[in-house]
């Protein structure tokens, strides 16, 4: 070349990769590699979180504290006040471990959803879970069946109820038009409106302190989470996160080269869409039956990702697992510290903290990720 | 309504009437009585609803310690008298429950009887408060 000209970057790894098969292999395990590297980041980055969220509220502890409190479970020689070992084992940790466990279940859901409807749009909630799942647990508060133990549970119960029922009438109605990703979205919008406003009538006609309570509900929270249910919420995540990356391969062709293509290379884009649908529906049912509302990690978790990791589906799975997962335990963290001693509810503040994060990162960057 | 009551309400510095606060500065503030709402009364017929919200709330490990747990002042006290246009009974109930030495011969249930025979024309039925006076 006679003058030095400024090759975008796409034309010079070109140049290169003509050059030799061997090359090929050495960009492509680069670029594994770089992925790897950030998803250990990722992880880096939430255990660090989490170890901040441990020390942070309003209980005064110090750190040895919460070291000695934490150890005191394991280590017979060691001694703990028992208030501080109640403030860490029942009202710390598992806020924190069922905001990492949500977290990964919910960004999960929302990038397979976007996946496999090619709309960046969509997250679980597209498919009504949420209006159908503050109908249930509305009916339960409302009538007032059960109480304490048992009525939480039935919140729980019915609120999971009432949002697989909204899956199920919204996949049944979108096979009969065909199953594609527009029906599915189009008959999930009418079934959301149509739970919420079902929802909005028993409000109308609740007492003051129930509606107080539904409201609250729908607010959603990690006080009081127990144990029990953080292990629920674990199970149901670890059983359908392993068949979802099972399928990042068939995302990748679904998204980048449509159904057609994608089908002609083997890959059952039936049974893709359907398992991964029903499956999204539940982790998110389970979540937020336990937990109220989170509406925001399932749509902007995949796209923080999406702009740190790429589109590819193999890194951006585990990659918005990470993400949604730092977003809740950050949110939930924030939400108890600012205003102490109220708690900010968790919807709230995780889009108050992923709407920044998310613009900043959509207007610093130069590509755009969506369709690679 | 506590202020009303006689009592001294834990979060005096906050102003919204109702916010969610984190159980840590609760049991950090160590209230000398617990009174916990429930949506039931007037149609209940035994004490086992609300003693099963009791011994839940007894039960929390970061209560254990209040001096409200450790003393025996925790009640379940029903909205049918703390809610709505009822909430005029509320500072009745709460000043029997935080001075009974003061209220001896005061029983705030004759009072809400009263109001539901000779007012509304309702039988007197239900239960308000748990433990009792």
């Amino acid at each position: 070349m006679a003058r030095r000209v400024c090759l975008p970057r796409i034309l010079r790894r070109q140049r290169t990769v003509k050059a030799s098969a061997g090359d090929i292999k050495k960009q492509y395990s680069k670029f594994v590699k770089r992925k790897m590297l950030f998803l250990l980041l990722g992880i880096f980055l939430l255990l660090i979180i989490s170890l901040v969220a441990v020390c942070a509220g309003s209980a005064d502890l110090s750190f040895t504290d919460v070291l000695t409190a934490l150890a005191a479970r394991f280590l017979p020689g060691v001694e703990a006040p028992q208030f501080n070992d109640a403030v860490l084992w029942n009202l710390r940790l598992p806020r924190i471990i069922m905001g990492v466990v949500a977290g990964i279940g919910l960004a999960i859901s929302g990038t397979q959803m976007q996946g496999i409807t090619r709309n960046p749009l969509v997250s679980p909630f597209t498919l009504g879970i949420s209006s159908a799942a503050a109908l249930g647990a509305s009916l339960i508060i409302m009538f007032g069946i059960g109480f304490a133990g048992t009525g939480t549970l039935l919140i729980i119960g019915n609120a999971f109820l009432f949002a697989m029922l909204s899956t199920l009438i919204v996949f049944g109605l979108s096979k009969l038009k065909g199953a594609s990703p527009e029906t599915l979205i189009l008959a999930g919008i009418a079934l959301s409106y149509f739970f919420g406003a079902l929802t909005s009538i028993v409000q109308f006609f609740a007492p003051e302190q129930t509606l107080m309570a539904m409201v609250h509900w729908t607010f959603g929270t990690f006080t009081g989470v127990t144990w029990g249910e953080i292990g629920i919420v674990a199970l149901v995540v670890a059983l359908c996160v392993p068949i979802f990356l099972k399928y990042s391969w068939d995302l990748n062709a679904m998204v980048s080269i449509g159904d057609e293509t994608a089908k002609g290379l083997g890959v059952n884009t039936q049974r893709v869409r359907s398992v991964s649908l029903v499956l999204s529906a539940f982790i998110t049912a389970t979540v937020i039956s336990f937990t109220g509302i989170i509406g925001f990690v399932g749509l902007v978790a995949p796209h923080i990702t999406r702009y740190l990791v790429g589109g590819d589906h193999r890194f951006l799975l585990p990659g918005s697992c990470i993400i949604g997962a730092i977003l809740m335990v950050g949110a939930d963290t924030i939400g108890r510290t600012i205003a102490s001693p109220i708690i900010f509810p968790i919807s709230i503040v995780v889009s108050f903290l992923g709407v920044p994060l998310f613009l900043y990162i959509m207007l610093t960057r130069k590509q755009d990720y969506w369709r690679k | 309504m506590i202020r009303q009551g006689g009592g001294i309400d834990l979060y005096p510095e906050i102003s919204p009437y109702t916010f969610e606060v984190d159980p840590e500065d609760v049991a950090q503030r160590n209230p000398d009585v617990i009174i916990k709402g429930q949506p039931s009364g007037y149609f209940l017929t035994d004490t086992t609803q609300f003693q099963q919200v009791y011994d839940s709330l007894i039960s929390r490990a970061e209560l254990a310690s209040t001096t409200a747990v450790t003393s025996n002042n925790v009640y379940v006290m029903s909205f049918d008298v703390a809610g709505g246009a009822r909430k005029v009974f509320g500072p009745m109930f709460l000043a029997k429950i935080l001075y009974p030495e003061l209220f001896t011969d005061f029983n705030p249930e004759l009072v809400l009887q009263e109001y539901l025979e000779t007012y509304l024309g309702l039988p007197w039925q239900g239960v308000y408060v748990y433990p009792g006076f």
